[in-house]
Parts: structure tokens; sequence; C-alpha cells
């Protein structure tokens, strides 16, 4: 990619040209707002076209004192990290199955996509449906093959809810990660395998001293990745449980929502991004940081 | 001379024609928004909107359905964004809850000239009475009562017309049903924080003599104390015979319980009888109706509110409009059409439509007289939260807009905290909220 | 030994689809189910099969009306994506001039950017110039949302594309716009349709702008109508498994189509990062 013709890279403008209906776009709908968001955050918004109060720190204060915000930056915490981790294992187990030499292998690691390809409100109606305390046949399972008594409230008691909305943003995820895992495993030289076979070396072995350090920047690249989107997740949480029982689920971008649209404090919601947006930059460049140390070791 | 006398008489005369035929047929087009989500309700209002349209020319009602669950964030969204409607439906407590955003017009005049005709009860009129001016034009009521299952009671040992009347009773019938082996869980219980929950506890609060949640000064809250704490433990006494799952229950999941037979009481508004009859596997006979339990030392009683229409729009042609919808949605035969869109569920306001035969001609109200005179004389006790008071808080609507009671419920129910805890966090939201 | 191993090998491949995929078989043929039949014992096949939650879907909810409103928008969108997006990815990765390196950066970080911070903003803004409420506001929504994936996207299609070919035709004497159109677009077609699907099935799916952007019935879009649907009608079940059903159609049959090129240009851009 470095090496460009001379021929096409003449004159700047027809490049700028190029990118500026991108550009603009995401300036006037993404650049503007987050700057807006910043102004909001520092006054008193509470209708639409009511006059504006500068209110200074004030709101910034109030999200800080409030238990259910610190509550929701733990939960946060535990919603993102659990989702990477389970995402990388469960990604990487699902690949190194798929992986495999079987009838309609081809047929099979494009459609193994389909939980991700569907909207998340078909998650929501399949999985609702599925784990309902009456009506649902996982519960149905469970207690004819006598593991419980009383049907699970998966997704409306305080033990089960997180869990059960993690492994199912896990189920949503878990395909799209190993679709590209498949395809890095696929990079991995057979002949290094049949060397080593022939070594001796056991199926273990080769799996950690060949076929993951092969793929382990593209695991890197998919745990930065899910992070940040875990992180961000609304809809899977906001469809399944509204964030309830009570507060359970609520991480921050659900937090920030009902801040904004079922109180509206649309100012003190905007204190809140900026502050997890904050939180999202120290982890992004601390990460980057432990990678590139990481990197240099090498 | 004369001629162009004449021709000027001519052409102004084709002037006036024009001028009054452009503007005939250019009806005044008024947008209505209303709640009553269910296919039937539906239907109903929108024939009734395309009916008034056709007899008056000059006006154009065009109904919309909204939902209750979401309407607390989406009409404040909808206004603030100019995309609100001109007039919809309403109930105190969201009425107050849309004020603050300063585009509710009193309807005083209107209320007044219908007056003339007709005498409103003063349950359904009095909560849209505050700051001299009423808000809205009632336009039907609803009220709790104890819905149970004569069949099961009846498999249960049970006197299938002897209802629980007592609190004591009540919890003696659901211990006697679960251990009769015939239901597994004898009451449904909602338990979402939804206003089907809101509900419920405030009807418990009633007839237990705790319906003020705000004391004679309404900004002091008096949400915190014994006989609200009652109601909620007794709530939670119920909640425990309730089916697994509750705490996600609204007003959907206890009626399907109910009509599919997983459970023999649930106490609710009066859709069950119109329901009972699209859903359930038993003639309407089997449906049994009585007034919601009280405790001994209680008051009888339940929530009762009525639904009105409020008017959001300050242009005078589309008011003038409005007041002739409503006078036409007033008439006994009207009214009671509009109320047998679920028969037995929506009870008049004015006397003159509950002692119309119009009202009590529909089949399914045949049946069930006793059912729909219990929850009329309920309504006669029925109360409201935060308009308990001849003052009402400007900020009340924030109970409900944020199912404040329905919160408090799930500290006990989800959070495991005791009744007495729960209340004094409730009474602490509460607080907060009308900040 | 090996019959061991082969019993082994087909029943985890057998475990992971029965996780992934086997649910939406299963609520596929509970749409099949009457309503008493699901309220009862499960079985595996209906008792009898029925199609009567999808004549409620289309009697009792606009279902159509939400259809067809995520159709538009959809489209919409992944042809604005895929047009702006494919302009600036040749921008960035074929000219040269000062900052593009910049630019790169800007789209990927405008993309991991949490979206909730522009929610409200964007809310008052749209209000503000009367576009609130329209399936423009939600195209200006998604478009933001996802095109700048698609430049990330296209920067693996892109590398595949030789520069050696473009340069030829250049030499030869055709313009810059008709090189673009004639030799570069062909070739990088793949990608583009890889952008096009995603961004119709980011557009279809997407509910958090949808749910807030849209306020009348008329505009609503699929997840949002039926998500209304879910909270307003918990226990109809079989309508929900039938809408479930006919939600995910479209992206299947797009997937069908396009899912080569789609899953190629994921993991081009996930494996090259």
């Amino acid at each position: 990619m470095k090496r460009i013709s001379s021929v096409i890279l003449k004159d700047p403008t027809f490049g700028l040209l190029l990118v500026l209906p991108l550009l603009l776009w995401v300036a006037v709908t993404l650049l503007y707002p987050a700057v807006d968001a910043v102004r909001i955050s520092f006054s008193n918004v509470r209708y639409v076209g009511l006059p504006i109060k500068y209110v200074g720190l004030t709101n910034f204060k109030h999200v800080l004192s409030e238990r259910e915000f610190w509550d929701s930056v733990i939960r946060t915490v535990i919603w993102s990290v659990s989702n990477v981790a389970l995402q990388l294992v469960g990604s990487l187990g699902v690949a190194l199955v798929l992986n495999q030499e079987y009838k309609g292998k081809e047929f099979i690691r494009n459609w193994i996509i389909l939980p991700w390809v569907l909207p998340t409100i078909v998650l929501a109606i399949v999985w609702k449906w599925i784990l309902d305390p009456t009506h649902g046949v996982a519960n149905y399972i469970l207690i004819r093959l006598g593991i419980v008594e009383r049907p699970i409230e998966f997704l409306s008691s305080t033990t089960w809810t997180l869990p059960t909305a993690i492994l199912l943003n896990c189920w949503r995820w878990i395909p799209y990660f190993s679709v590209i895992v498949l395809a890095a495993l696929q990079t991995v030289p057979k002949e290094l395998h049949e060397a080593a076979a022939i070594d001796g070396a056991s199926r273990w072995k080769r799996f950690t001293h060949i076929t993951l350090p092969f793929i382990s920047p593209v695991l890197k690249v998919i745990a930065l990745n899910s992070l940040l989107w875990s992180a961000n997740i609304f809809d899977t949480i906001w469809l399944l449980t509204r964030g309830g029982p009570l507060d359970h689920t609520t991480t921050l971008p659900i937090y920030i929502y009902s801040k904004a649209f079922r109180s509206f404090r649309f100012s003190e919601a905007a204190a809140a991004i900026l502050m997890f947006l904050g939180l999202l930059l120290l982890v992004i460049i601390y990460l980057r940081i432990l990678f590139k140390e990481e990197g240099a070791q090498r | 001379m004369k001629a162009r006398t004449i021709l000027l008489v001519v052409f102004l005369g084709c002037l006036l024609m024009t001028v009054l035929y452009a503007t005939s047929t250019k009806p005044i087009k008024l947008v209505f928004w209303h709640m009553e989500a269910r296919p039937h309700r539906v239907e109903r209002i929108k024939e009734l909107c395309e009916e008034f349209n056709k007899t008056h020319p000059g006006i154009e009602i065009m109904p919309q359905v909204q939902s209750w669950g979401e309407i607390y964030q989406l009409a404040p969204a909808a206004i603030q964004a100019g995309r609100g409607p001109d007039f919809m439906l309403t109930i105190p407590d969201f009425l107050l809850y849309i004020k603050a955003l300063g585009v509710v017009q009193p309807v005083t005049d209107i209320i007044k000239d219908l007056q003339q005709k007709y005498t409103f009860f003063d349950s359904a009129l009095e909560p849209y009475y505050f700051d001299k001016e009423y808000w809205a034009v009632p336009i039907y009521g609803m009220t709790f009562a104890l819905w149970y299952r004569k069949d099961i009671f009846r498999k249960a040992g049970l006197d299938p017309n002897r209802p629980p009347r007592t609190w004591k009773e009540l919890l003696e019938y659901c211990e006697k049903l679960k251990n009769s082996g015939v239901v597994k869980y004898p009451i449904a219980v909602p338990g979402a924080i939804h206003m089907a929950t809101d509900q419920l506890i405030y009807t418990l609060m009633v007839v237990n003599k705790a319906e003020h949640i705000f004391g004679e000064d309404p900004n002091k809250v008096i949400f915190d104390n014994p006989r609200t704490v009652e109601a909620y433990a007794f709530y939670k006494k119920l909640f425990d015979y309730s089916p697994p799952g509750s705490t996600s229950w609204a007003w959907d999941e206890p009626r399907t319980a109910l009509f599919t037979g997983q459970v023999a009481m649930v106490m609710e508004k009066g859709h069950y009888i119109k329901g009972w009859v699209d859903n359930a596997n038993a003639p309407l006979s089997e449906l049994g109706c009585a007034p919601a339990p009280i405790p001994e030392d209680g008051q009888p009683g339940a929530i009762y509110y009525s639904n009105g229409l409020m008017l959001l729009t300050n242009d005078p042609q589309k008011r003038a409009a409005f007041k002739e919808f409503v006078e036409w949605l007033h008439q006994p035969n009207v009214m009671s059409r509009l109320l047998h869109m679920d028969p037995g569920f929506f009870l008049p306001v004015t006397r003159e439509v509950l002692y119309s035969d119009a009202f009590w001609s529909d089949p399914v109200i045949k049946e069930k007289i006793p059912a729909v005179l219990i929850q009329i004389e309920t309504a006669k006790h029925g109360k409201l939260f935060g308009f308990t008071r001849d003052t009402v808080n400007p900020n009340a609507g924030v109970v409900s807009a944020e199912n404040i009671l329905a919160w408090t419920a799930q500290l006990i129910t989800v959070k495991g905290l005791s009744p007495e805890e729960a209340v004094k966090l409730g009474a602490k939201k509460i607080e907060e909220a009308i900040k | 030994m090996k019959v061991i191993g082969i019993i082994f090998k087909y029943l985890s491949v057998a475990v992971v689809l029965t996780i992934f995929v086997g649910p939406m078989i299963w609520v596929g043929i509970n749409s099949l189910k009457p309503t008493p039949e699901l309220l009862g014992t499960p079985s595996f096949l209906p008792k009898k099969v029925t199609f009567e939650h999808y004549k409620h879907l289309f009697n009792r909810i606009a279902f159509l009306r939400y259809y067809r409103n995520s159709f538009i928008v959809g489209v919409v969108t992944a042809t604005v994506t895929a047009v702006a997006g494919a302009f600036a990815a040749y921008s960035i990765f074929r000219c040269k001039y000062p900052g593009r390196g910049f630019l790169y950066r800007f789209f990927i970080s405008s993309y991991v950017f949490p979206k909730v911070l522009v929610l409200v903003p964007l809310y008052i803004m749209f209000s503000k110039i009367g576009i609130i409420d329209t399936p423009l506001a939600l195209v200006a929504a998604h478009v933001m949302l996802i095109a700048p994936f698609s430049v990330w996207i296209l920067r693996a299609f892109f590398q595949n594309v030789p520069v050696e070919i473009e340069e030829a035709a250049l030499i030869d004497g055709a313009g810059r716009v008709q090189t673009i159109f004639k030799i570069f677009i062909p070739l990088a077609a793949p990608g583009i349709a890889a952008i096009w699907i995603n961004a119709f099935l980011m557009s279809w799916s997407e509910y958090l702008f949808a749910s807030t952007l849209v306020i009348s019935d008329s505009t609503k879009t699929l997840p949002v109508g039926m998500a209304y649907f879910l909270q307003e009608y918990a226990i109809e079940w079989g309508i929900m498994m039938a809408g479930s059903v006919l939600i995910a159609i479209p992206p299947i049959i797009g997937f069908a189509f396009a899912g080569k090129y789609f899953v190629q240009g994921l993991t081009a851009g996930g494996i090259k990062e």
C-alpha cells in the first residue's frame, strides 16, 4: 500500500472531494452532537426548547454522588470483563470445533454466524420464550430431569438475570468472533503441525506452541473489540430485562438511557456519558500500552 | 350603474362562496392519541371517530394508538419535538406529568357546558380540578375487584358463591386452594415495575386506610407509615402464592394465568369480563367477581380513576372542534358504544349514561350485572394516589411516571428487604422525585 | 479409537450447532403451534400445524407497515453507506494528501465511540430542525453508526485490488473517474457488496436510535414495533414468534446471497488489523 503510483496521487483535491461526503456526515451527526453533549452536561436541560442555564459542575457532582451510578459502573466492569473472557474462550472453542474436517463444513462455517446476523429483538423473543418460567422449554427440561424443583427465573431473579444476560450476549457475539478466529486458523501452516506431530508433540502441545502463538494477534484484536462493544451494549440488555429486576442488569448505557428518557434529566445523562467516555479512554490507553510492551518484549 | 352593482354583488357572492367552499372542504384536522391498544378497542374508537367525521364535515378526528407502557416517555418527547397530538387520552397523574410541559389547556368552559346536560360523578371529575380550572374531560372510569374461577373453587371444595371478603379470608383461601392440589398457585399478582403493580399495591393501601401519600401540605411525603407497611407486607404474602416469574408480570400474564386455569384468583380491573369471553377455557358463568377484600379494621374501596381527554393545542378552531367532539361523545347512546368496546370494564362517569338503557343493553353486561354493580359501588369509595387531598402536588405525576410504588414492591420481592425498609426507601425516592 | 474420534468430532459440531442455531429453529417450529399447545407441555413437533399467528400478525398489529419502514430505512442507509464509504475508502487508500492517516484513524475511532453520547444531542438537534420522527432522521443516524466501520472493512478489499491495473488504465489515457468505474469498482465489487449487506443488516436490527428518534406508530421500524408488542402483550407468544421468523427472513436471504463476501469482509478486516 505504501507504493502508490505517482499517476494516481497527483492532486489532493480529488481525494479530499471523495472523502468529503462521509466526513461531513460524521461531523454533523457525531462530532457536533458530541461537542453539544459537553455543553449540555454543564447546563440544566430538562425540556427541549426551554432556555438553557449553565450550572457548572452540578450535574457531575450529582451523578457522582448517586449510588446507582457507581453500581452501574461496577456492573459495567463485571459485564464487560466476563463478556470478553467468555467470548474469547467461546469463539476459540467454536472455531476449533468447526475447523475440523467434516461433511458440510463450508456451509456450517458460513452459517454459524446466524445469531449475530439476526436482529437483537429476535434474540430477545427467542430466549424469553425458551427461558420463560411457566411455558419455557428450558425449565421444562430442568424439572423433568430433576435438576431443579421450582422453575428458575432466568430473567427476573437477582441471582440469575445478570449471568443469563451475559451468556445471551455471548451467544450473539461468539459466532461473529469465531468466524474471524476460523479464518485465522486457516492461516496456520499445516506443515508446522505435521512436522510437530511427527516429532511426537501431543495435540495440546501443538495447540499451545503452534496454533496459539500464530493466532494470538487476532485474539488480541478480538479482545479489544469485544471489550469496546460489550461496554457499549444497550439493546440486548434493554430488550431482555430493561435493566431489571430493580437495577440488577443496569450497566452504564442503560443507566444513561433511563436518566435521559425515563427521568428526562438530559444534563445529568450527558455528564454521566462523558464520565463513561473518560473511563473507556483510560482503559483503551492502558490496553494499548500493555499490548505494545508485550510486543516489545517479544 | 345598476348593472355594475349587480355585477359587483355577483362577484362578491362568488368570492364569498369560494371562501366558504375553501374553508368547508378543508376540515380542521385533530390528531387524537389514545392508549387503548387492544385490537377491539382500537377498532371501536376508530369506528366512532369515523362516524363523527362523517356527521361533522368540517372536522376530522384522526385517532392514533399509543401504549400506556411507553407513553410516559414518548409523550413528553413528542410534545417537545412538536410532534404531539392535538388532544389525547389521559388519567389524572399522567395529566400532571404532561402539564409540567406547559401545553395542557384548561377546559373549564367545556365542562361547564357539559354540566348543563349531564351530571358528572364527583370521583370522576374532581381529580381533574386544580389551580381553579378543569384540565380534562372525563369519559370513563375504572376500578379494581377480585376475579376468581368458580370451577376451581368448586373443585377445591370451596363455595363458589362465597368469595373471600377480608384479607384473612383471602390468605385462608389461598392456603386451601394450594393444599387442595387443584392449582399450584392460588393467585396471580403482578410484580413488574409497571402500572399494573402500582395499581394493585395502591388498592391494598386504600383498603388498609393508607390512601394518603402526601400530607395536608402537598410537599410533605407521608408514605412511610405503619399502614402502608402493612399493605406491602400483605402484598408480599400474596406474592408468595403467585407463580414463579411474577416479578416481571404486568397486565397480561395474570390474565392468561386465570384464563388458562393456572391460578384461581386475580385482583384487577374489569377487563377480565371481556377478556374471559374471548380467551378463557370456560363459560362466562364460571367467572366470579367480588369487591377487593379488606383488612379487619380497613375500609371498602380500591384504586379508582377516570380517564379523560386533555386538550394540548391552543388553536381556537381546534378547541371548538374538540368541544364538539366531546359533546357528541357524551350523548348516552354514543358513550355507551364507547364503553362497550370492553363491556364491564369501562364505567360511566355521568349519571345519564349510568341510567341509560343503552349502557345496560350490551349482552355481556347483561350477563354480568352483579360484577358491574360491584365495580360501580367500589368506584364510590375509589381513590387515586396523589389526589386524595384538596391540594395536589404538581409533581405527583412522577410517582406513577417512575412507578415508585412498584419499585418499592420489588425491593421486597426481588431484593428481599423487609416491608419497613422498602417503604422507607420508597418514601425517600418519592421525596427526591417531586423535588 | 478412530471411530471414537469421528463420533466425538461430529458430536462436537452437533453441540455447537444446537446451541447457536437450535434456538432459532425451535422458535420457527413453535410459531406453527396453536396457542393452547404452546402453553401446554412442550413437544418438539407441532401436533397441529396452524398459521393463525402469522394471520394475527398482519391483522392485529401494523406489521406490514413496520416491515416497509424498516426496509426503506435499511435500503437507503445501505446505499448511502456503500457510496459514501467506498468514496472515502478510495480516497484514503488510493489518493495521497496530508492527513489521510488521521482521517482513517478518525473513522475507526468514531466507530468504537459510545453512541449513547450523541443520542440526546442528536435528539435535540433533530427536533429543532424538524426531522425527528421521520425516516430521514433514522437514515442520518444509521449511516453515522455504520459507515465508519465500512471504511475498515473496505481497507482489506482495496488492498487486494492491485494498483497496477489502475495505473495501466490511467496510462492508457482513461480518465480518473472512468478508471474508477470501469476498473476499480468491478474489482472491488465484493467489498462494496459486503458493506452494503452489513449496513442493511445493522440498520434492520438497530433498536436504540430507532426507538428514540421515532415517535409515531406510522414511522416505527420492525424492532421498535416488535419491542412494543413484547412489552404490552408479553403473553402472545405465538404472534411474537411468527414475527421473529418474519424479521429473520431478509437477513437470512441477504446472507444466503452475499454471505461469502460478508464473512470475507469481516475476516479480512479482522485479521489484517
